[in-house]
């Protein structure tokens, strides 16, 4: 437990320092955040076409009303913290590998998620919009986070032929 | 055959978090008060320059000494700074633990509640302060900086810090308490991590 725990913030404080490294937000985090707005354009378009994007900004053609993926909306610090989870957890180097490009993959699935919602949220009600983004779909990401990690666990148990009874005891 | 718990899991906890955030979100006032109270007085302790904290609702003011000059048109005032925080910006994890809790039920779970509440509450107090210090160390400028008489690097750090907290501490100190107060579930955990140990490596 104590090598989890220790494992676990040296792991998370070296990939958040990474992470906010100038250098790394210029060439990585920010290119991320465009991809992220052309993935969510091309997700949106085929069902509403008055969704446009500049760079990591979501805009509509009509209203003008647009949105920017900053740091923080990106879904890399969510996946910093499963990363570390992973990592941290006694577990082989292929299971490690496997449940990261999956988990990632989840986050940045949900993400997606947040971020087309917000969209429309804030077309339709700014104070929505602001709960959801500061609150709402903070508090989610992390369960995402939370749930994909419990997933990832209890296929290591079925891997290791373990009782499935991953999560909190069912009442 | 009983339901898989994580299959359970996760519709109770979503659902709980939608139904508890709006909850939270009303009675953010009355949480505030204790965590203004816990991050005001550590920081009237610390700091000389900080002379006191009010709060309105869930807005909470650190009042100081130190001096910040404001150049409007031809005109310059001068008055002390006063940083201001929303505790809804910070205390949304506690909707997380309340909503792990409701899907995890552990034994007793209502005492953990209200312990894991009562933990929550210094855990928001240190993201409220640590917002404080960002606005006083690096927001506010060089020269209000020169009067806290505290070393440069003091300033790299509260920045450090801030973004940490902003960016992971929040969101995840309450599944940090929840794991804490439900030991069922770190069990369960051990017994797993230790069957995977001591399987070969592929």
């Amino acid at each position: 437990m104590v090598r989890f725990i220790l494992i676990f913030v040296v792991v998370l404080a070296v990939l958040f320092r990474i992470d906010m490294l100038d250098e790394v937000q210029r060439v990585a985090i920010e290119p991320w955040a465009g991809m992220l707005a052309v993935a969510s354009a091309a997700l949106m378009t085929p069902f509403d076409a008055d969704v446009a994007h500049y760079g990591r900004i979501l805009m509509s053609k009509s209203t003008g009303f647009a949105v920017s993926i900053e740091a923080g909306c990106n879904g890399v610090e969510a996946a910093i913290i499963l990363v570390a989870g992973m990592v941290a957890f006694p577990s082989s180097w292929w299971h490690k590998l496997v449940g990261i490009a999956a988990g990632i993959a989840a986050v940045q699935g949900v993400n997606l998620l947040r971020i087309i919602s917000l969209y429309y949220l804030g077309k339709w009600n700014m104070s929505v919009f602001e709960f959801a983004h500061l609150y709402l779909w903070q508090a989610l990401i992390m369960l995402d986070v939370l749930v994909v990690w419990m997933l990832w666990i209890r296929w290591i148990a079925k891997d290791a032929s373990v009782e499935p009874a991953v999560a909190p005891h069912a009442a | 055959m009983q339901p898989s718990p994580v299959r359970r899991f996760l519709p109770v906890a979503l659902v709980s978090l939608l139904a508890l955030m709006p909850l939270w979100y009303y009675l953010a006032a009355q949480f505030a008060a204790p965590v203004f109270f816990i991050a005001g007085e550590a920081f009237t302790a610390v700091f000389r320059w900080a002379q006191g904290y009010e709060s309105k609702g869930s807005i909470g003011v650190l009042n100081t000494s130190l001096k910040v000059l404001s150049v409007q048109g031809s005109q310059v005032r001068s008055g002390t700074l006063a940083p201001a925080v929303d505790y809804r910006l910070w205390g949304y994890g506690m909707v997380i633990f309340w909503a792990l809790l409701v899907a995890s039920r552990p034994r007793g779970w209502g005492l953990k509640l209200l312990t894991g509440t009562a933990v929550m509450l210094p855990v928001q107090a240190i993201s409220v302060g640590l917002q404080w210090s960002h606005d006083v160390f690096n927001r506010a400028g060089a020269d209000v900086f020169v009067q806290t008489r505290l070393p440069g690097w003091w300033a790299d750090v509260v920045a450090f810090l801030y973004h940490f907290n902003l960016f992971i501490f929040a969101a995840l100190a309450p599944v940090v308490v929840w794991l804490w107060l439900d030991r069922s579930f770190v069990a369960q955990w051990r017994a797993i991590a230790a069957a995977a140990a001591s399987r070969k490596p592929r």
